[in-house]
């Protein structure tokens, strides 16, 4: 990146390039810098014609610091050269990058953090440095550092600014709070909100590591993930979550009161005030496989009882703050497969809803969410299979609903499973 | 200055034509814009560096959409001017004062 080649290299390929001499070559280039030089000191600024102009800024005399003792000087007034692209240089130079776009972000400005280079490093996804914020931060550097002269009077305009920030910090907040509702409206990404967060998160690395030069696979990796499905689970993620909770809340208190004269009703409402997101996420849109199976599932001919053989599976590492769901969503390009992470790992994981930060999860690989093979859709079913089990132990009441979605996935391994599952959830499973 | 001031004068002192010194003028320039690019810097004596710097990712704050904006990252052209050209043009226009 920021190698350097000599004069004399320059030289030669200047000399290549012209097929002059390199002698000649050599004193051409002095007599332009002489030139440069002349026509700065005689006019200010020298335009070269695709390549950029060198200008002289007049900087006022301004106070400083000699680094070494930390004594106060006046930097005097003196001419700075600078040099100005033009359009043609900056746009191959900065042809690498050429391809990435601004990114507006979602965040507002409340939940601020100062530094920048943190935000880098957390994958700038959770906190949103203020520029506004930044800029203060920089004033107050510098009136913070020991300023003998002045001290007093900077002080005071330190808390001055202090006062300031807060007062355009909250009008900006306020601002920031109208605007909410339009901000799809401004949404740079022609995907559509549904997969909005989906493409984001595939962005941003790349964006953070600015080594790579502009991918191309973006869009690729987002392609995966327009599908209505996961359009819909972050709708409902979006929207249903709390409408779901309470809608589980009701719909177990009625089967309560329903099945009062049955064995199960013990042990479960702890549990689920306990763990009511992850529990509701997946039972709840549970309905809505049904269409998108009944398209999909092949004709149920085989009869194969094999475990599915296990091509393809990559090591996901699970960071803070995922599940089982938003893994799944992310490596398998559909959140309803997320049973088929849980029945790949069971040895390390114990509850769905709970899953060990850190811990190296087998994840299998899925071309085509949309399409499953036979063998991933049974691959799905055994995984809500287990789930069920372990439901069945820990929360009954919910148990079936995952009965249910084995047999949408494969109706054979739920006849398969059919000997060893409570039969009351296995005639719901089939009638529903 | 302009650029044809520029390769007015550069043709009196080399002693070549205007055309001749137009063209020579470009090779160089597309020479070290093509070095430029490819993110090599050089030293042209008595002028200065011409270098090439990454500049990172930033957060900035667009009023337009009132929300942060990642500005992706981006590779610009440096310049720093030799001291020569610096001592020699420190006071230039200003000598009066």
């Amino acid at each position: 990146m920021s190698e350097k080649i000599t004069f004399s290299e320059l030289v030669d390929l200047i000399a290549e390039q012209s097929k002059q001499s390199q002698a000649s070559t050599n004193s051409f280039i002095g007599e332009l810098v002489n030139i440069i030089e002349s026509g700065l000191r005689k006019s200010g600024s020298v335009s070269i014609s695709g390549f950029g102009k060198f200008e002289l800024r007049w900087m006022n005399e301004r106070p400083g610091v000699n680094p070494q003792t930390g004594e106060e000087i006046t930097i005097p007034g003196q001419n700075k050269v600078v040099f100005k692209p033009y359009k043609a240089l900056r746009e191959d130079v900065n042809r690498p990058y050429s391809k990435m776009e601004p990114q507006i972000l979602d965040e507002s400005p409340k939940d601020s953090s100062d530094k920048k280079s943190d935000d880098l490093e957390e994958n700038t996804q959770k906190t949103v440095g203020v520029s506004s914020a930044e800029a203060d931060d920089g004033n107050d550097f510098l009136i913070e550092r020991p300023n003998p002269v002045k001290g007093k009077s900077e002080l005071k305009s330190a808390e001055d600014s202090d006062e300031e920030k807060k007062t355009e910090q909250s009008s900006k907040q306020d601002d920031n709070e109208e605007v909410k509702p339009d901000q799809e409206k401004f949404d740079p990404f022609p995907v559509g909100t549904g997969s909005d967060k989906g493409s984001k998160s595939s962005d941003e690395p790349n964006a953070v590591q600015p080594k790579l030069p502009a991918d191309q696979n973006m869009p690729a990796l987002n392609a995966g993930k327009k599908t209505r499905m996961a359009k819909r689970a972050q709708d409902s993620e979006k929207i249903n979550w709390t409408y779901a909770a309470a809608a589980v809340i009701v719909a177990l208190a009625i089967f309560i009161i329903f099945l009062v004269s049955r064995q199960y009703i013990g042990n479960d409402t702890p549990q689920l005030t306990s763990e009511p997101e992850q529990i509701t996420a997946p039972v709840t849109p549970a309905p809505e496989l049904n269409e998108t199976n009944e398209e999909t599932e092949p004709p149920a001919s085989e009869a194969e009882t094999e475990t599915a053989p296990q091509a393809e599976t990559e090591i996901h590492t699970v960071d803070s703050g995922e599940s089982l769901w938003s893994i799944s969503e992310t490596d398998l390009g559909d959140p309803y497969l997320w049973p088929m992470i849980y029945g790949l790992n069971l040895d390390q994981i114990d509850s769905p809803n709970i899953i060990p930060v850190s811990a190296d999860l087998t994840v299998p690989v899925i071309s085509d969410p949309d399409n499953l093979s036979e063998s991933e859709l049974e691959q799905v079913a055994e995984g809500y299979l287990a789930v069920y089990q372990w439901t069945k132990t820990n929360n009954p009441e919910e148990a079936k609903y995952f009965l249910w979605a084995v047999g949408v996935f494969s109706p054979e391994m739920l006849d398969l499973a059919a000997s060893s599952v409570d039969q009351a959830d296995l005639t719901f499973a089939k009638t529903r | 200055m302009t650029y044809r001031e520029l390769i007015d004068q550069l043709a009196d002192s080399s002693g070549k034509s205007k055309a001749q010194t137009k063209e020579l003028l470009e090779d160089a320039i597309s020479v070290l814009s093509s070095q430029l690019a490819r993110g090599n810097g050089v030293t042209i004596p008595d002028l200065g560096t011409f270098g090439c710097k990454v500049k990172e990712v930033q957060k900035v704050y667009s009023p337009h959409y009132k929300k942060y904006m990642l500005i992706p990252p981006k590779r610009v052209v440096e310049f720093s001017p030799s001291s020569v050209l610096k001592d020699e043009l420190k006071f230039v226009g200003k000598e009066d004062e």
